[in-house]
């Protein structure tokens, strides 16, 4: 099973549960596929492997061929490029490296070159593989960082995906790679606003959901109602906790801090698997 | 009139419950304010300033490729050709393939539309989501939602910060204040662009701690300017001065800390800011609004182009290419 974790706020837990998960778990890897604020490792402490780039195409034009015709510009739907008498601009974080500006120059004067625009480490904690995204910082767009680090999710029974806040592009790359999608909220008014987004955006994927309720003692009832209107199972209630949240502050993970949720995590584990069989069938 | 933007990195560290806040003591001293929703993916201010809604405009951030069933052959060029894997080759019921695109991968980038021999696709403009004025207690407020599965977020964060400066322009306003979203990617750089101050609220913790570093080094890349607020700091009081140490040694002010405040929750749920609300962190928030109003008045005399401490000389003329650092 690939279970991604998300969420709409940010901050409801996310990596908390994540980490926790995939420490009582056996047989499972861990993926941080938030690359923009990638945190999973400062919890689950991993040793690292190996490192490596992840690269995008982008053009190169070769100022002996080119004609200035402008074509590639004109075809640009990202205004990544610009055409003056005697030179051509690239504005490399604009490229969405679809390949358009290369097909469609007449002199063929347009080469592609690799652009590092993140990072995959790759290591382990004890048994738990461990593969952690980060995309480098000044870089725009996330989704081919998370691409790639999806491509290297480990062969584990199970694979977690801890995905980053949202109800966008970078939560949907994510969505989209995961078999079932647990969603992470809080009590609150912010918690059912940001809920309901995401609750949304996954629906548009098509993946089936369940939802876990962190500091579920400290707010109202409104996301119950919500998810029990929407027929959205709620399958974890984490209460709040002075404890955890100063255990997180001290990079403790929350079965750690809070070992009495031990028997709750792993009785999630076949409840989420069982809703992914259910949609699959 | 000067433009500020509250971000974090990390998510859930209080920039809603701190925009909220300098809102209503900004307002108190009688600064015309233009208020706006960065977080377009899940924007909570608005729950907060219960804004008079007023008419949501569509936003269109792009276009989706569209096939025409009846004039495409099924030669498989565009798929071959698509690099966000949005096409697939489908068999349809009189046997024959068909190019079948998935408007949730498809970037609209035109090259399917480009290699098609047969002009069996167009682009279609999409609507990725919509933008309202609404006024608040504080003044207008400008908010924006995506449609769900969304694209071009930053877009839309980019069009939320121009219907705020046109506002602010219109209004003679002195403050443009922009609760931000979380991460570091495009929608934050999309908030970031042309501000004066970017107002990181950050807690003592080191995932917070690290998203924030993060976030620093984007701004500083950026050229724009910092200050820091720790939000929650008891819950780790030594990593508090560790963290206020250090960004002092880096020339970054620190408006002050807020204390853990568990009535925060239930007084924005009542649709109110900490500020308006007294306890621990509303008390706490005068000094931070105080600060916050010196480090203002400090840019107004600072040159344009006065660099940003720590940061890296900014791009040579004829470079093409962007440097991380």
């Amino acid at each position: 099973m690939r279970l991604a974790v998300a969420s709409g706020k940010g901050g409801t837990g996310k990596t908390t549960l994540a980490t926790s998960l995939a420490l009582v778990w056996d047989d499972v890897g861990l993926v941080d596929c938030d690359v923009e604020a990638p945190n999973a490792h400062i919890l689950l402490d991993p040793e690292v492997i190996s490192s490596s780039e992840v690269t995008v195409p982008v053009p190169r034009i070769r100022e002996d061929v080119c004609t200035h015709c402008g074509d590639c510009a004109a075809f640009c739907r990202y205004h990544a490029l610009a055409v003056l008498p005697d030179q051509c601009l690239v504005f490399d974080e604009l490229c969405h490296s679809c390949g358009g500006c290369y097909l469609v120059c007449p002199v063929h004067a347009i080469e592609e070159i690799q652009r590092p625009v993140g990072r995959i480490v790759e290591g382990h904690r004890g048994e738990i593989p461990f593969v952690q995204g980060i995309l480098n910082e000044g870089e725009v767009q996330a989704v081919p960082v998370i691409r790639e680090v999806l491509r290297r999710a480990p062969a584990t029974r199970d694979v977690i995906l801890d995905g980053p806040p949202g109800a966008s592009c970078p939560v949907l790359a994510v969505v989209e790679a995961a078999d079932v999608v647990l969603l992470v909220t809080e009590p609150t008014p912010f918690g059912l606003h940001d809920l309901e987004a995401a609750v949304a955006a996954v629906k548009e994927r098509g993946r089936p959901m369940a939802v876990a309720i962190n500091r579920a003692d400290w707010g109202d009832d409104a996301v119950r109602r919500f998810c029990d209107a929407a027929s959205i199972p709620v399958v974890l209630e984490i209460p709040h906790l002075r404890e955890v949240a100063e255990g997180c502050a001290r990079a403790v993970p929350l079965v750690e801090s809070a070992p009495a949720l031990r028997p709750a995590l792993l009785d999630l584990r076949c409840r989420l698997a069982g809703l992914a069989r259910e949609a699959a069938a | 009139m000067k433009t500020v933007v509250v971000l974090s990195g990390k998510g859930g560290t209080g920039k809603t419950a701190v925009s909220a806040s300098l809102a209503a003591l900004e307002a108190a001293t009688g600064r015309r304010l233009i208020l706006a929703d960065a977080d377009v993916d899940a924007s909570n201010l608005p729950l907060v300033l219960e804004p008079t809604p007023g008419e949501w405009h569509e936003f269109v951030g792009g276009e989706r490729a569209v096939v025409d069933g009846d004039a495409c052959t099924g030669c498989g060029l565009c798929a071959e050709h698509c690099r966000f894997e949005a096409i697939r080759m489908d068999t349809s019921s009189d046997g024959e393939d068909r190019a079948r695109i998935d408007p949730l991968a498809c970037e609209g980038c035109a090259v399917c539309d480009f290699v098609c021999p047969d002009d069996a696709i167009t682009l279609v403009p999409c609507v990725d989501g919509e933008w309202m004025v609404g006024e608040t207690r504080f003044g207008p407020l400008v908010s924006a939602r995506l449609r769900a599965a969304g694209e071009n977020s930053g877009k839309l964060v980019t069009q939320v910060r121009k219907v705020a400066a046109e506002l602010a322009a219109t209004r003679d306003a002195d403050l443009v204040l922009v609760d931000g979203p979380p991460g570091i990617g495009c929608p934050v750089i999309a908030s970031m662009s042309g501000v004066d101050l970017v107002l990181a609220v950050t807690e003592p913790t080191p995932l917070a701690r690290s998203d924030l570093e993060r976030l620093l080094r984007v701004a500083r890349h950026f050229q724009v300017r910092v200050a820091v607020v720790v939000n929650k700091a008891d819950l780790n009081l030594e990593l508090t001065r560790d963290l206020t140490s250090a960004l002092a040694s880096e020339g970054v002010p620190v408006l002050g800390t807020l204390p853990y405040d568990e009535s925060v929750v239930l007084c924005l749920g009542r649709a109110l800011s900490p500020a308006e609300c007294g306890g621990p962190m509303g008390e706490a928030l005068a000094s931070v609004h105080t600060r916050f109003e010196q480090v203002l008045n400090e840019l107004e005399g600072a040159a344009q182009d006065a660099p940003v401490v720590g940061s890296s000389p900014p791009p040579s003329p004829d470079s093409r290419t962007s440097e991380t650092p």
